[in-house]
């Protein structure tokens, strides 16, 4: 046996080092509406071009000190090449792309009906006016190519009405730090492409003149992401030594044996390869979070050696002892395991892995208690066994004592039905393993910047980039007088910078004729001191705009026009996708949705993001608690199954049902929110409460069960009080809810136990 | 002998150092000097008249108004005659009104312009740092009588302004010439404070 195990102890590890890639992909872990409009924007955000972006800020000096950092910075980053863009303040278009929109200026701009002798003089009076400016070297700059004023026109779009404040060239924000952006040319979910940059940019910084006093802050999609990888990677590696440390230190006081103590650890160590082999051949890549949390999950696979040993007797071989407990740890595994389904009902790609990877683990833990350990294991010396002398019994009667577990679950439900304030945690980002104050940084940075509001969206789908285009410029004047009202304070749509083709074409078609044009100007010239000829520039662009192929999506790849566009425009799933990014939002835009309707556009939507968010979590939260129910239902099953009586099933099942309502209502008074992770923990609860019953209600061997029980929930309430201390959400709402659901449940589950109510068969015997 | 020897060497040591003083009273004025002079007017309120010489039109653009200036970075140029409106630059910002119409440019947004402002805003505020950071700093002449050459060191703004040249007399300005792109120049000649 022991031979079989350690060939498939290295099977597994085979299959491990050879197959085993970790992802750290958070949206696994996120609620998904597969195909939806919402999910492909949330996709987008996560992914496209926004996620890209590097928010830095220079703080720690006098503001010249600082803008002359930011320009320097700006200048190392650009020229590392590394990222697509980097903006340090107010952006003026680079002099080559300058020229080459230009030429394109009567197609970008809408300069129809400004060709007649009246318009044009119109044009001309105004641009003579400016010439007497003091900025007239500016203003005569474009003046004999355009004297319409198209292209500056166009340019003036360009400037962000919401920008952040400025001085010596650079952005600074309110409360003064230098503040600039970055877009990667690495996607923001490779991680490890994210980490070099991140490396790079604070190394290029350090090497700046004038940096030693101040400091440089990052932030942004890929740095939260690579912080958060980083802090589940630390966190867990401590955490998870302290809690081994902790769990030795209790086996080594308890059967004064290193030998058990390393028996004990075969079950675990067995779980977590098969575990990870398994899940890694069935799902191509195992999640970060799976791995630092369901090895936590199987935490309690430390208890069935203990409920092995301390059943051990002198002079009865330990194969004997095992198969006399063998039922009732059976019975507990399999509903442990079944509690587990719920998890891979739901569906969402993280939590079926992670259950996949706990059910696998608890029966390699369960098999290889019961097939090897007991042919490595020793007699134990005393004649009791590890387990001593039998337990004491309490004197309180039954009923009393059934009123003792059932009163705190009618109390804690009737608090938890009364109470006002919300159980539950509605807002994604507090899932989110990044620190709060990390999170609250980056949205001051975002909020500074002009990346643009992403609470309030529309969005419209086409065939193609032409089509989303074109509908965009049939919401336009709907949009305007929006702003014109007040009710929004800014769109931000492509359709603005870079017109349809079709409309590009029909303005074209309405540009005169060379003549035409030559009489109108001469006509509107008249009286005004402009030189005869002195617009012949205007009239051969005119007549090369004639012949101008429209400026399309395409053609802009790879500019500082395209960088605008790009995550305006996108293409996903087979579609064309335009977001129009409203700013200034009045009364929330509650009023949105059905001003959207009424536009009666085919393919336009409203999105509100942080409320889609949030509704998908519910949603999704709702769908879990059925599943949950579903869960427990069918462990009642296995329990009668087991047990082979309602009676004793429903008194396994009560205590862990009075433990979570405990401890959810305490989790609830200590003022944490529930989360999926907090359901997580206390389907362990669950699973862990099971045992504690089942072993509890053991008739035979009373005084061993007892003592293991006591060795298992001192381990369990050590290890997870370790990990109640994590600053990581995830880790510490699992620590917290098991701390408090296994020190209900094994004081809940003693009160009900057999050794109390068997006291006459115990005296006859003796 | 002796004596008579010592004495001329003391004489001639008068006299060096004498020398010496008069060289350093001849250097004690220079570009420092002229802007820590420039430094100490608090404000100013002067007429000016301008000729404008384009090559896109038949003839001189001539124009006439008022400038107000104050300590350090507040600047407004008035136009009564040909062409009305104002330009008004406040710290960064610049503000035009013309014809009922405001606009707001932040300075910063065009590196160019920011350049050009400094120009005429820095050299009245005497802040050499910041004329020095744009072009390349000259002068000629003397106290009374002197010429401040600024040339562009960035390209972008050498496209628009070859160079200006601003001439004055003690603390005052008398006149600003702009060389533009191509042919063009403009001449403002500021006549006296008017109070």
């Amino acid at each position: 046996m022991p031979l079989l195990w350690l060939a498939l102890l290295a099977a597994g590890l085979v299959v491990i080092t050879t197959t085993l890639r970790l992802s750290t992909d958070l949206g696994q872990f996120l609620p998904r509406q597969a195909n939806s409009e919402q999910q492909l924007v949330l996709d987008e955000l996560r992914e496209g071009a926004s996620a890209r972006l590097l928010l830095l800020a220079i703080g720690g000096g006098d503001e010249r000190q600082l803008a002359e950092l930011s320009h320097a910075l700006a200048e190392a980053l650009e020229q590392s090449g590394d990222f697509l863009r980097v903006v340090n303040g107010p952006q003026s278009l680079p002099e080559a792309e300058r020229q080459r929109w230009f030429d394109y200026r009567y197609l970008l701009h809408d300069s129809s009906g400004e060709f007649d002798p009246l318009s044009l003089r119109r044009a001309l009076t105004a641009r003579l006016r400016e010439l007497t400016s003091p900025l007239a070297p500016f203003a005569k700059q474009y003046l004999a190519d355009d004297p319409l004023a198209a292209f500056r026109h166009w340019l003036q779009q360009w400037q962000d009405k919401q920008v952040p404040g400025e001085a010596h060239g650079a952005w600074f924000t309110a409360d003064g730090r230098a503040l600039l952006f970055a877009e990667t040319r690495a996607a923001g979910f490779d991680l490890d492409a994210q980490e070099r940059l991140i490396k790079r940019v604070q190394e290029s910084f350090a090497a700046l003149p004038g940096a030693e006093g101040a400091a440089l802050q990052l932030s942004g999609a890929g740095v939260l992401a690579v912080v958060s990888r980083d802090t589940i990677r630390s966190e867990s590696q401590w955490l998870s030594l302290g809690a081994a440390l902790a769990v030795a230190l209790i086996l080594l006081l308890v059967y004064r044996s290193p030998r058990l103590w390393l028996l004990s650890t075969l079950p675990l160590l067995s779980a977590v390869i098969a575990a990870l082999a398994l899940t890694s051949l069935a799902f191509g890549t195992v999640h970060g979070i799976t791995l630092a949390f369901g090895i936590t999950l199987l935490g309690v696979a430390i208890d069935y050696p203990i409920h092995l040993f301390s059943h051990l007797q002198r002079g009865v071989s330990p194969q004997h002892s095992m198969q006399r407990i063998w039922p009732t740890l059976r019975l507990g595994v399999i509903s442990t395991a079944a509690g587990y389904l719920a998890m891979i009902a739901t569906g969402l790609d993280g939590l079926v892995q992670l259950g996949v990877f706990t059910i696998i683990g608890l029966l390699a833990a369960a098999a290889a208690t019961r097939w090897l350990l007991p042919h490595l294991l020793p007699e134990p010396r005393s004649a009791q066994g590890y387990a001593g002398e039998a337990p004491r019994r309490c004197g309180i009667p039954r009923p009393v004592r059934l009123v003792v577990v059932v009163l705190p679950l009618a109390l804690a439900v009737a608090y938890l039905s009364l109470s006002e304030a919300p159980l539950w945690e509605d807002d994604v980002a507090a899932l989110s393993p990044v620190p709060r104050e990390l999170r609250q940084q980056d949205q001051q940075l975002r909020d500074a910047l002009p990346v643009g509001d992403l609470n309030h969206l529309l969005l419209i789908s086409g065939d193609s980039a032409e089509a989303v285009l074109q509908q965009q410029e049939r919401l336009a004047p709907a949009l305007a007088a929006l702003q014109g009202e007040g009710r929004i304070g800014s769109y931000r749509m492509a359709a603005s910078w870079l017109p349809s083709r079709q409309l590009q074409q029909q303005r074209r078609q309405r540009l005169p004729a060379g003549d035409a044009l030559r009489h109108a100007l001469a006509d509107g010239q008249l009286g005004l001191p402009f030189r005869d000829g002195a617009f012949a520039p205007f009239l051969a662009a005119v007549e090369r705009s004639r012949q101008l192929e429209p400026l399309t999506p395409g053609m802009i790849e790879g500019t500082l026009l395209g960088a605008r566009i790009a995550p305006l425009l996108f293409q996903r799933a087979g579609r064309w996708w335009g977001m129009v990014r409203l700013g200034g939002v009045v009364e929330d835009g509650r009023w949105l949705e059905a001003w959207s309707v009424e536009q009666s556009l085919p393919g336009l939507r409203y999105l509100n993001l942080r409320a889609t968010a949030s509704a998908m979590v519910n949603g999704f939260r709702d769908a879990a608690l059925g599943h949950l129910a579903w869960g427990g239902l069918l462990i009642a099953m296995l329990l009668w199954w087991g047990l082979r009586s309602w009676r004793r099933a429903l008194q396994a099942l009560l205590p862990v049902a009075a433990a979570i309502a405990i401890a959810v209502a305490v989790l609830h008074l200590l003022g944490e929110r529930l989360s999926l992770f907090h359901l997580t923990a206390l389907l362990l609860v669950l699973g862990i409460g099971i045992d504690y019953s089942l072993f509890f209600s053991r008739i035979e061997g009373q005084g061993a069960s007892a003592h293991a029980l006591r060795v298992c929930a001192i381990s369990t309430l050590s290890v997870f009080g370790i990990l109640a201390l994590s600053s990581l959400p995830v880790l510490h709402a699992t620590g917290l809810t098991v701390l408090l659901g296994v020190a209900a449940s094994y004081g809940l589950a003693w009160l009900l136990a057999a050794q109390h109510d068997r006291p006459v068969r115990k005296t006859i015997k003796n | 002998m002796r004596v008579n020897r010592k004495s001329i060497a003391r004489a001639a040591l008068a006299a060096w150092l004498l020398l010496c003083g008069a060289s350093v009273q001849a250097s004690a004025w220079g570009l420092a000097q002229l802007m820590e002079q420039l430094a100490t007017v608090e404000s100013r309120r002067v007429g000016y008249s301008e000729v404008r010489h384009i090559e896109l039109l038949g003839m001189p653009l001539q124009s006439s108004g008022e400038l107000i200036y104050r300590a350090p970075d507040y600047l407004k140029k008035t136009t009564v005659q040909g062409g009305e409106g104002s330009y008004e630059i406040d710290g960064e910002l610049l503000r035009n009104d013309a014809g009922g119409e405001r606009r707001e440019v932040p300075l910063d947004s065009h590196p160019a312009l920011a350049a050009f402002v400094a120009s005429f805003r820095a050299t009245l505020a005497g802040d050499l740092a910041t004329l020095q950071r744009y072009y390349r700093v000259t002068l000629e002449g003397t106290a009374e009588a002197w010429r401040l050459g600024l040339e562009p060191t960035e390209s972008t703004m050498a496209m628009v302004v070859r160079r200006v040249v601003i001439k004055g007399s003690g603390k005052r300005l008398l006149q600003v010439e702009t060389l533009e792109a191509g042919d063009d120049r403009s001449v403002m000649t500021i006549r006296g404070e008017s109070d």
